[in-house]
């Protein structure tokens, strides 16, 4: 037979020491601080590749609500959301971010606005969705087939979902190898219509890496980061 | 020549004679059917419902004038329609086949005595998305076909043998079906100036098929050699006159209320390229499917039934 | 009430799978209503989110249920609702150690406290505008994990083999295995798998992270919910409020410890008196070990006691599985 009774000071047995909770408080604060240092953090500088989905707050108050919770990446249809590790610093690992090579934004689709559960995305009508730029498409001459190789594509321009498409094409006469002239179309990205969607960079036939890259500049989300004259606010 | 001339002229008045009584010139007896019909809707309207009517009967007389679906369609046929299915658009942005004549398609081959009619296609944006809201999915269901999205598994490398294009990954159930309807829309397209009956094929070639552009014209008349189609509609009801082949600006959809129906790829091909103002040869891959044999360009010469439908 | 129990963790686990499966576009632009259903009832969630952000969305409300009936009965949420926890539940039930070790570690161990150590931390980050609390509460944990790495190795899985069995056709005659294989895989295409094969390249990690507690789970019973999860030290520091009590009587007890080695959450049922209330997730294990119906559960009001969950008729053959070492 059990005896074992109780006397006051089993109870205390459970309770969190003063120094403990005061150590894990101080560790909380401190940590916030020390993973603030970063130019990221500070907005001085912005990560290229960290594009958020569309419906996305400005980056502070973003990382206020995002729970990590991974439920924009498991609905987006296109595999186009992903779990940063570092893309977003320290203070933002496993918040969403779209990488273009695997998917792309849908024009038409706002579901990642509807199930994101604390409003790090904003919900968006599908016309509300279709005039925010999570970025800005570039074509890498270096890399794109009418302009290194003279050879036809278009395949950018062909999938463009913007109704007055955000590619367009320069008529330009080259000359092959055997000097014959070969009419090619070049494609130019217009940056005023391009809203980073990425499909360009999933259906380019150029894999390693794509001909055309979308950056986060130009989104939306962050007057910050800019560089269009008609986009800045006193432009 | 005479023989030719004497059947254009009975053709035009027997013609006119069976627009009043609404029957096809095929039951006035002929030789040979008619190789090519184009259907007009008399009174075009706005309201929905309206087009939906006037798709429905342009392809009902379109077909009819043909000599009827029976001519293409053997009973148990396995058939496969290939409308374009591949972009997340509404019916009224003109980027896929319009859902009606599609539909009517499925009935007509059920009437015909088709044993199954699936219909399917190999979108650019997500085909979840494209079979819901281009309307296709829900019209050609209802009229019993089988509508299905393309299992992975089934694109095999296959030797297409032409001139351009060796082999290519090809969805094997368009090959292996009975009988093949290719029921593309007329629309502008950057690359080979428009995307009419040839390039629909491109919704039956797998990846990497972004690829084939660098050589578009003369690879997809390869393509259309390799899989003829038994029946060819093109749906100019809504035509894409800019910013094809994705649309979305409703300024860039003209109504031209017109179906085609016929047997030869490139004669539709040619005509549908004058719908746009220009002239029918100007298409390498009108040009190179006719050089290949596949057809003729000059759709005149084939008598074709011009219809007034109401 | 084991019984029940049991099929409250079941149900909740399969709905948080079927919701999870039907997160996906089927054609129109809406997910169903229940698409942020376990989000919205997590207490952590609302909490941490209002702290760093000042706002909440208006479904997170629902988690104020949670609270509310942890306040009056304790936390319950850990061994009724909690996918996480039924999923450790079940690995854990692997875990190695003879008899008396598995006694040993059933037992309280004060390292338990650190899971609110880390709750505290959570917050006050919160409070700082650093919202980090995603990464340790075990629902989001649960969905960016199956999200980003259970499910997609899954569906590339059984691509894989699907695929092989299409291709490579193995059979005798007429007997092929593609007459079963195929309508499974059809299935499992219009109900279960992506339309593509998806695949996140941060879900290595996360997918490794789950490895680890589940690696936790298998040393120690339910070692995330001990020693980590901060919810369950957020719902058990509510939890001290309610007016449910365990009572062990120590005129019926032999002292087998049948009851601490079946024990969910760490809270020493067999120390009577010394029962640690925000520690127990009311799984009633206790109750339905112990041979000599020596726990009952009470409701302890103003001045009465009443008792609401009787002790079990004592079995006829008494064990005696170890000795408690204290």
């Amino acid at each position: 037979m059990a005896e074992k009774r109780s006397k006051g000071r089993e109870k205390s047995k459970t309770a969190l020491s003063r120094r403990s909770f005061l150590t894990a408080a101080g560790s909380g604060a401190a940590a916030t601080v020390l993973l603030n240092v970063s130019p990221i953090a500070q907005g001085k500088t912005f990560n290229p590749d960290l594009i958020r989905p569309p419906g996305s707050l400005t980056e502070n108050d973003f990382l206020t609500k995002c729970v990590r919770c991974g439920q924009c990446m498991k609905v987006c249809p296109t595999n186009a959301i992903h779990p940063t590790t570092l893309e977003a610093g320290l203070a933002g690992i496993w918040s969403p971010f779209l990488v273009m090579e695997v998917g792309y934004c849908e024009y038409n689709c706002t579901l990642c606005c509807q199930v994101c559960p604390t409003g790090a995305i904003e919900e968006l009508t599908v016309e509300e969705k279709q005039q925010v730029h999570i970025g800005t498409a570039y074509i890498d001459r270096s890399r794109c087939l009418p302009f290194v190789f003279d050879t036809p594509c278009i395949v950018c321009e062909e999938h463009c979902p913007t109704p007055k498409k955000a590619i367009w094409f320069e008529d330009v006469t080259v000359r092959d190898r055997d000097g014959n002239e070969k009419l090619l179309k070049q494609p130019h990205v217009d940056p005023e219509l391009c809203i980073g969607c990425g499909i360009c960079v999933v259906k380019c036939p150029i894999n390693d890496p794509a001909a055309i890259r979308v950056t986060s500049g130009g989104e939306t989300r962050n007057p910050a980061n800019q560089f269009l004259l008609s986009t800045s606010p006193y432009g | 020549m005479l023989h030719r001339l004497t059947r254009r002229e009975f053709m035009e008045r027997s013609a006119k004679g069976a627009a009043v009584v609404g029957l096809g010139p095929g039951v006035l007896l002929q030789e040979q059917p008619p190789k090519i019909a184009i259907a007009s809707w008399e009174d075009p309207q706005e309201d929905p419902d309206a087009i939906k009517h006037e798709a429905q009967r342009l392809t009902e007389e379109a077909v009819k004038a043909l000599g009827g679906m029976s001519r293409f369609i053997s009973g148990g046929d396995s058939v496969f329609i290939k409308p374009n299915i591949g972009w997340d658009r509404l019916p009224a942005q003109a980027a896929n086949t319009n859902p009606d004549v599609v539909a009517t398609l499925v009935r007509l081959c059920f009437e015909a005595g088709a044993g199954k009619v699936r219909v399917s296609d190999h979108p650019c944006n997500d085909q979840r998305r494209t079979f819901v809201r281009s309307g296709i999915k829900k019209a050609a269901e209802e009229e019993g076909a089988e509508v299905f999205f393309m299992d992975r598994r089934k694109f095999r490398d296959v030797t297409i043998g032409g001139e351009n294009l060796r082999s290519w990954p090809t969805y094997t159930d368009y090959i292996e079906c009975d009988k093949r309807i290719n029921v593309p829309i007329a629309k502008h397209h950057s690359l080979t100036s428009l995307t009419l009956t040839i390039k629909n094929l491109m919704g039956i070639l797998g990846d990497p098929r972004n690829r084939l552009h660098q050589n578009l014209g003369p690879a997809m008349a390869d393509v259309a050699k390799f899989v003829p189609s038994d029946l060819v509609v093109l749906d100019a009801i809504r035509i894409l006159k800019a910013n094809g082949p994705t649309g979305g600006n409703l300024q860039d959809v003209e109504r031209r209320d017109i179906l085609v129906a016929g047997a030869d790829t490139v004669a539709i091909n040619a005509y549908g390229t004058t719908l746009f103002g220009m002239a029918p040869d100007s298409l390498s891959t009108t040009r190179e499917a006719a050089r290949l044999g596949l057809g003729t360009i000059d759709f005149e010469s084939l008598d074709p039934v011009r219809l007034n439908v109401s | 009430m084991v019984n029940i129990r049991r099929a409250s963790q079941v149900f909740f686990l399969c709905l948080f799978m079927v919701i999870f499966l039907r997160t996906t576009l089927v054609g129109e632009n809406s997910t169903g209503p229940l698409a942020t259903f376990f989000m919205d009832i997590d207490p952590l969630v609302l909490i941490s989110t209002f702290l760093a952000s000042h706002s909440i969305m208006p479904g997170m409300l629902l988690a104020l249920i949670v609270i509310g009936l942890t306040l009056l009965l304790g936390r319950f949420f850990c061994s009724w609702v909690c996918p996480l926890g039924t999923i450790f539940n079940a690995i854990s039930a692997f875990r190695g150690g003879n008899l008396a070790e598995k006694i040993r570690t059933g037992s309280w161990n004060r390292w338990q406290k650190s899971k609110y150590l880390l709750l505290i931390g959570l917050l006050v980050a919160a409070i700082a505008g650093l919202q980090v609390a995603g990464v340790f509460d075990p629902i989001p944990l649960l969905y960016r994990t199956m999200a980003t790495s259970i499910y997609p190795a899954f569906a590339w899985g059984a691509d894989q083999l699907f695929t092989w069995l299409y291709l490579a056709d193995p059979g005798i005659g007429p007997i092929r295995v593609t007459l079963v294989s195929e309508p499974i895989y059809s299935l499992l295409r219009a109900y279960v798998l992506p339309i593509e094969p998806v695949a996140y390249d941060g879900g290595v990690l996360i997918g490794l992270f789950f490895v680890l507690l589940a690696v936790l789970a298998l040393i120690r019973f339910r070692f995330w919910c001990r020693f980590i999860c901060p919810l369950g030290a957020l719902l058990g520091a509510c939890a001290k409020t309610s007016r449910i009590e365990l009572r062990n009587n120590p005129e019926a007890c032999n002292d087998c410890n049948l009851c601490v080695l079946y024990c969910h959450g760490g809270c020493d049922p067999h120390l009577t008196g010394k029962w640690k209330k925000q520690e127990c997730s009311l799984c009633f294990n206790c109750r339905h070990q112990c041979p000599s119906g020596a726990i009952s559960f009470e409701w302890k009001g103003p001045g009465t006691s009443k008792q609401i969950v009787p002790p079990l008729p004592p079995r006829r053959e008494k064990k005696e599985v170890a000795k408690d070492n204290g």
